[in-house]
């Protein structure tokens, strides 16, 4: 009997222990990623349409299904192909889709009602008018058409040209016919750059400034610095000091650099390539050991070389602006109790220095320019990591940078031309959160850079906006440059 | 004895008589202080902030100073110590004082031009000239255009005497003021000297005769 009930009792207690387990795992359960399925509507010239759209994380960050939208624009000046497999999405502006079924029907009552654990987000394999783009997307089987693609709603307003209106925390007006004008004033307005350490765009040609967020903030500038460095080393080659052709050579410290968890391949000591393979190196991955080589190769030793970064700095005005180093790297000082300094300008100062080089090295995107780039010398092909090559076509440069001080930081360039003028446009941003906000936010920039030159040297067509009395500083000084251009 | 008991009477009758004259006519003289003060306002930094806020800059340059004037009427009433009185904004100083406003803002705007039109290449002689070429590019004034389109620089007459205007009665003890208004008493002190009565509570008001 006593044995029976010890078994008994060793029996209930395992099953009590399982239960609690399995219960803890329930309450302690964290989706991957937390998404929201919400079935919108979207009224496209009067005709309303329902429209998946998930949000990520929190409410409004919203992502659109493509295939609900391809239905919606089908018959529209703004209709696009689109064709989705798992591993590749294809898109091509004013191509013909047939709506598939379980387009424009919603999320059903299940999806709506039960918990939702999405893949994650991330950039899948993806083709806007046969060239390869970096979006971040959801890319599920969630509803029963199938696969579908799921693209932040800003980027997908960008990448066709649509301006959504919320008439509610469900609903959206499209105008087909109306283009997407983006207002500065309007995005500062809602807080969009507050998490950001600084962004800055104007013209580089003629050195106006566009827009300005905490220009006269010094900040962490991360790898944009060996855009400073690629100025030292031009001017370098300019005065005759050495050449393109010319051989640099890995020391130790190079070497060391190269093979640290900072370096993007092996440089052995006593190997070598060209100045021009290393500014590819410096500029495409954003190779701290190719930097290193190039200053040595240029100054002798990194001190005399960062003293000419400052130097140079102070030439060109740049007055919140100081360097420690010439790849941007965090540095430690050799105190008792050590400082981590890095590189610092303001945005306006790095819309200086990227104009200068613009406008006195116009070759410039030669190198930035290219999305890959063969280092012969060391029998590697290097990447260009600025995602803006690839989301927007006319982009030609010029430098990313990331720490975890700085943040995510892009310094992009984009030649421009209306009216018979050829101008640059360089946006700056320091401190975006992610690479998504990285590239989301220096697209915006830029567009907005467009916009605004458009405005000056274009006709009021082409730069898409209405003519109103200017309710601003920024859009009365656009209306006044505007007068005069055309006086 | 007789004698010199009179003479006293007599002195402190004198110096009783100097005192209640000095108390009426050299210290608080209750009946001079019928008429019409006025205090000034200076309302200068709210208005700088706003301007700054549309500039989208963190300060501007001189800009003259924006003051209203305040104003308070006292009456006297049949009983002694007790008169009416009310305070109100001036109309004729808030005008001025928007004016002065809109001033500065046309300066800065016009500073604003030179700077942004000379970066674009543009060569402008002064700020009378940028003046000229924003009024052409609006097709209005420029003070029109910042009347009409840009924000307040200053909050409306009537939303500004909200924050000033009372009226009612008080009453005047030495050197305490008892004011009664809408049924509310509120004491403070208050010294009237040379062409200034000074109110002493909460905050310290010095008015001036108008």
């Amino acid at each position: 009997m006593k044995k029976i009930l010890i078994k008994t009792a060793a029996f209930l207690v395992g099953i009590i222990i399982c239960t609690g387990i399995i219960s803890a795992k329930e309450i302690n359960a964290v989706p991957k990623d937390d998404q929201l399925p919400v079935n919108r509507t979207v009224n496209l010239n009067g005709s309303e349409y329902t429209v998946k759209t998930i949000d990520y994380n929190y409410s409004n960050n919203t992502f659109i299904s493509l295939r609900d939208m391809a239905a919606v624009l089908k018959d529209s000046p703004k209709a696009f192909s689109l064709a989705i497999t798992a591993d590749d999405i294809e898109i091509t502006r004013g191509g013909a889709y047939e709506a598939a079924e379980g387009d424009l029907t919603g999320f059903s009552d299940e999806v709506l009602a039960g918990t939702y654990h999405g893949e994650t987000i991330k950039r899948p394999s993806m083709k806007i008018d046969g060239n390869d783009v970096k979006y971040y997307c959801i890319v599920t089987s969630l509803a029963e058409n199938g696969t579908d693609c799921y693209m932040n709603l800003v980027d997908f307003s960008m990448v066709f040209d649509l301006a959504f209106e919320k008439e509610s925390d469900t609903g959206y007006s499209l105008d087909s016919g109306k283009s997407y004008i983006i207002s500065m004033n309007d995005i500062e307005e809602a807080g969009y750059f507050n998490a950001f350490r600084g962004v800055v765009v104007g013209d580089a040609t003629t050195g106006e400034i566009y827009y300005s967020f905490r220009g006269d903030n010094s900040t962490a500038i991360a790898s944009t610095t060996k855009l400073m460095t690629y100025l030292i080393v031009r001017d370098s080659i300019e005065s005759g000091a050495y050449s393109m052709s010319d051989k640099v050579e890995a020391t130790r410290e190079v070497r060391d650099v190269s093979v640290s968890a900072d370096g993007t391949f092996e440089m052995p000591v006593g190997s070598s390539a060209t100045v021009k393979e290393m500014l590819e190196c410096m500029l495409l991955p954003s190779s701290n050991e190719a930097t290193l080589a190039l200053a040595l190769h240029d100054a002798g030793s990194h001190e005399a070389f960062v003293e000419k970064m400052n130097a140079k700095a102070m030439a060109l005005g740049l007055k919140g602006t100081h360097f420690v180093n010439c790849n941007g790297l965090p540095l430690y000082t050799k105190d008792k109790v050590p400082a981590k300094l890095q590189n610092v300008m303001t945005p306006e100062d790095m819309f200086i220095l990227a104009s200068h080089i613009v406008t006195t090295y116009p070759d410039y995107e030669e190198i930035t320019g290219k999305k890959s780039a063969v280092i012969s010398s060391y029998g590697e092909e290097v990447k260009n990591i600025n995602p803006l090559l690839y989301n927007m076509p006319a982009v030609n440069g010029m430098k990313t940078g990331s720490t975890n001080l700085a943040g995510y930081c892009l310094v992009s360039s984009m030649p421009v031309s209306a009216g018979g003028m050829e101008h640059v446009i360089v946006a700056a941003e320091f401190g975006a959160e992610s690479y998504e906000e990285q590239a989301r936010s220096s697209e915006l920039l830029l567009r907005y850079g467009k916009q605004q030159f458009l405005n000056r040297y274009g006709d009021s067509e082409s730069s898409g906006e209405t003519v109103d009395i200017p309710t601003n500083s920024g859009a009365l000084i656009d209306r006044v440059l505007q007068f005069m251009k055309n006086k | 004895m007789l004698r010199i008991a009179v003479i006293i009477i007599v002195i402190l009758a004198v110096c009783t008589l100097a005192v209640v004259l000095l108390g009426k006519f050299m210290w608080n003289n209750n009946k001079n202080i019928a008429g019409s003060w006025y205090r000034e306002v200076d309302l200068t930094e709210s208005v700088d902030k706003r301007m700054c806020a549309w500039l989208g800059t963190e300060t501007v340059e001189g800009l003259a100073p924006v003051k209203v004037k305040v104003v308070l009427d006292i009456e006297e009433t049949d009983t002694e110590a007790l008169y009416n009185y009310s305070i109100s904004l001036d109309e004729e100083s808030y005008k001025e004082a928007y004016d002065t406003a809109r001033a500065g803002m046309a300066d800065e705007i016009n500073r604003l031009v030179l700077t942004k039109t000379g970066q674009a290449g543009y060569n402008l002689s002064d700020e009378e000239e940028a003046q000229s070429v924003v009024e052409e590019a609006l097709g209005m004034s420029l003070d029109d255009y910042i009347k009409d389109y840009l924000p307040a620089l200053l909050s409306e007459y009537d939303d500004l005497n909200k924050d000033y205007a009372r009226s009612g009665s008080f009453s005047l003890n030495d050197s305490q003021v008892t004011w009664n208004t809408d049924g509310e008493e509120m004491q403070e002190t208050w010294v009237m000297q040379d062409n200034l009565l000074i109110f002493s509570g909460t905050t310290d008001r010095v008015y001036r005769r108008l």
